[in-house]
Formats: C-alpha cells, sequence, structure tokens
C-alpha cells in the first residue's frame, strides 16, 4: 500500500443506493479509527457519443446535439448525492472529508481517482442501482475491484 | 465493525497471508474473530489413482499446520480450518457456515500483472453474501 509515511486516503463511491450508504458507513468508520481523509465521490454516467457515429448521424442529417442533451444525466443529481454524504459523514464526527461529482464511465472514474489521489483503499458498494435483479454483483463494482491500484472493498 | 473474517490462504503465497490478517484485524477492529482457511484443491481421479494412497490425509494436515504456523507467526488468535473442493465454492461454504461477515482475499498470485483479479477472488467478490476486502 502506498503512502504509508503521509496520512492514508480512502476513497469511497456512492451512488445513491443502500450498498452505497453502507459502505460509506464503513469507510467512514474506518477512517476514523486510521486517522485518515476520506474522499467522497460519486460518478455521473456518460458515454460520449463514439465519433464515428457522430459523423453517420451528421451525414444522415440527425440533429446531433439534441441527442447529446437527451442522454446527458444532470449534475445536480450528483451534487445532491454528494453532499447528503457528506452532511452523513460530518454527522458521524469526521472532519476531513471531500466530495467530488465526475462524469464519464463510472468505473473508469473511479479507478482514475483511486489512481491520481493514490488512495490508499476503496469503498463501494457491492450492487448499485444499476443492477436490481439481486443475484450478481454490480457490473461497476465488479470493473473496479479488477482495475483498481489498490486494496477494495465491495461492501453489501 | 465486523465480528467474524474469513481469510483464504494460498499456502503457495503463504507470504501474503500477514498483509491479509493485517488488514483483517485493522479493519474488524478488536475482539475480531479470525477463520483462516486453505483449500486444497480436488485432483482429478485418473490423477489421484497415481498417487499414493493417503495423499488428501497427508496434504490435509500439512495444510492444517501450515496455517497454525502462520496464525502463530501473526501472533492471533484464529481457529484454522482446511478444505477439499473446488477453491472459490468451498471458501463461499465456509463462509456460509460461519456466517462470517467478512471475506479478506489476496487479489491474485503476486508475480502477475497488477492491475488483474484472480479468478479465485473474482468469483468470491461476485458470489459471496458478505462484504469483501481485496488486498493489494
Amino acid at each position: 500500500m502506498e503512502g504509508t509515511q503521509m496520512s492514508k486516503k480512502y476513497l469511497v463511491a456512492v451512488d445513491g443506493s443502500d450498498h452505497g450508504w453502507k459502505a460509506l458507513d464503513l469507510a467512514t468508520d474506518l477512517v476514523t479509527v486510521s486517522d485518515a481523509e476520506l474522499i467522497v465521490l460519486h460518478v455521473v454516467p456518460y458515454e460520449p457519443m463514439p465519433e464515428g457515429l457522430e459523423q453517420y448521424a451528421k451525414v444522415e442529417g440527425i440533429p446531433v446535439e439534441e441527442m447529446k442533451v437527451q442522454f446527458h444525466y444532470s449534475t445536480a443529481i450528483g451534487d445532491r448525492i454528494t453532499s447528503e454524504a457528506e452532511a452523513r459523514v460530518r454527522k458521524n464526527g469526521l472532519a476531513r472529508v471531500t466530495t467530488r461529482v465526475l462524469e464519464g464511465n463510472p468505473a473508469n472514474e473511479i479507478v482514475a481517482l483511486a489512481r491520481s489521489q493514490r488512495a490508499d483503499m476503496v469503498f463501494l458498494g457491492s450492487r448499485g442501482l444499476g443492477d436490481a435483479k439481486g443475484l450478481f454483483m454490480g457490473s461497476v463494482s465488479h470493473k473496479v475491484m479488477h482495475l483498481a491500484p489498490c486494496t477494495c472493498v465491495a461492501v453489501k | 465493525m465486523f465480528k467474524t473474517v474469513l481469510i483464504p490462504i494460498d499456502l503457495s503465497h503463504a507470504e501474503v497471508g500477514k498483509a491479509m490478517i493485517g488488514a483483517a484485524k485493522r479493519i474488524g477492529g478488536e475482539g475480531v474473530q479470525i477463520i483462516l482457511i486453505n483449500v486444497v484443491e480436488d485432483i482429478p481421479t485418473y490423477v489421484a489413482a497415481e498417487l499414493p494412497g493417503g495423499y488428501l490425509e497427508k496434504s490435509t494436515q500439512s495444510a492444517q499446520e501450515a496455517l497454525e504456523e502462520i496464525a502463530n507467526e501473526a501472533n492471533i488468535q484464529a481457529s484454522v480450518e482446511v478444505r477439499s473442493g473446488q477453491v472459490y465454492r468451498s471458501i463461499l461454504a465456509a463462509a456460509e457456515e460461519r456466517n462470517v461477515d467478512l471475506i479478506v482475499i489476496g487479489s491474485h498470485r503476486p508475480g502477475f500483472q497488477d492491475f488483474l483479479l484472480g479468478s479465485t477472488a473474482a468469483r468470491v467478490v461476485r458470489h459471496a453474501t458478505c462484504t469483501v476486502l481485496v488486498v493489494r
């Protein structure tokens, strides 16, 4: 694990699901005992339109800009979720917490932030909002487990 | 935070056991009950036929001793268990039966590229009914 000299950094990804809140609570507990700082992240899912497809649409005279707006979630949801998370964490007596709202592929963004922030541990719910079937783990957590540079916790 | 932690240990890479026990203690807090488990993999019958009798018993016995030694070295009170069968299934079965609330598992055999998650760990993460911590 990196950063043993400095204080530890834990990253928790929340998406507003129950598992996400549980991950946040576990991270809060651990941050408290290990005197670490916590980064709360919400990723607004966004896949940019493939360039080729955009070109195709242009050639065919299909208005692309409208489509883009349609497929774009508002970051207001992310702001809301992270501020709720921050309030929850602060209520539990944690002061060193920062929040981030990013846009993109959730798993990729989580891994990228863990890397750039040199997070010591990543927490996330084992199943988010994406998979309601309840049988398997969400694909986001699975992908993060595979790609994360550090220790990961999938919370159930 | 957690009452019972299951730590599956691959004895050919027992050196990572220490890190996993450390993580379990940190995350589980004081008074956490630690179970070390090793799974002796099933041997196909055509291979088993060629092996001297009592092979499974012997490897179970030596795995048991190795786990006890790891527990001693880490200076913890842990219960140890050796099962035989398919690795990830045995780990999940043990987790169910012993009602553990956390599994601490190594991400893969060291030396492999570090962005990969071993297939056993991946299956455990996917199918476990409790929280899973993957140590890197």
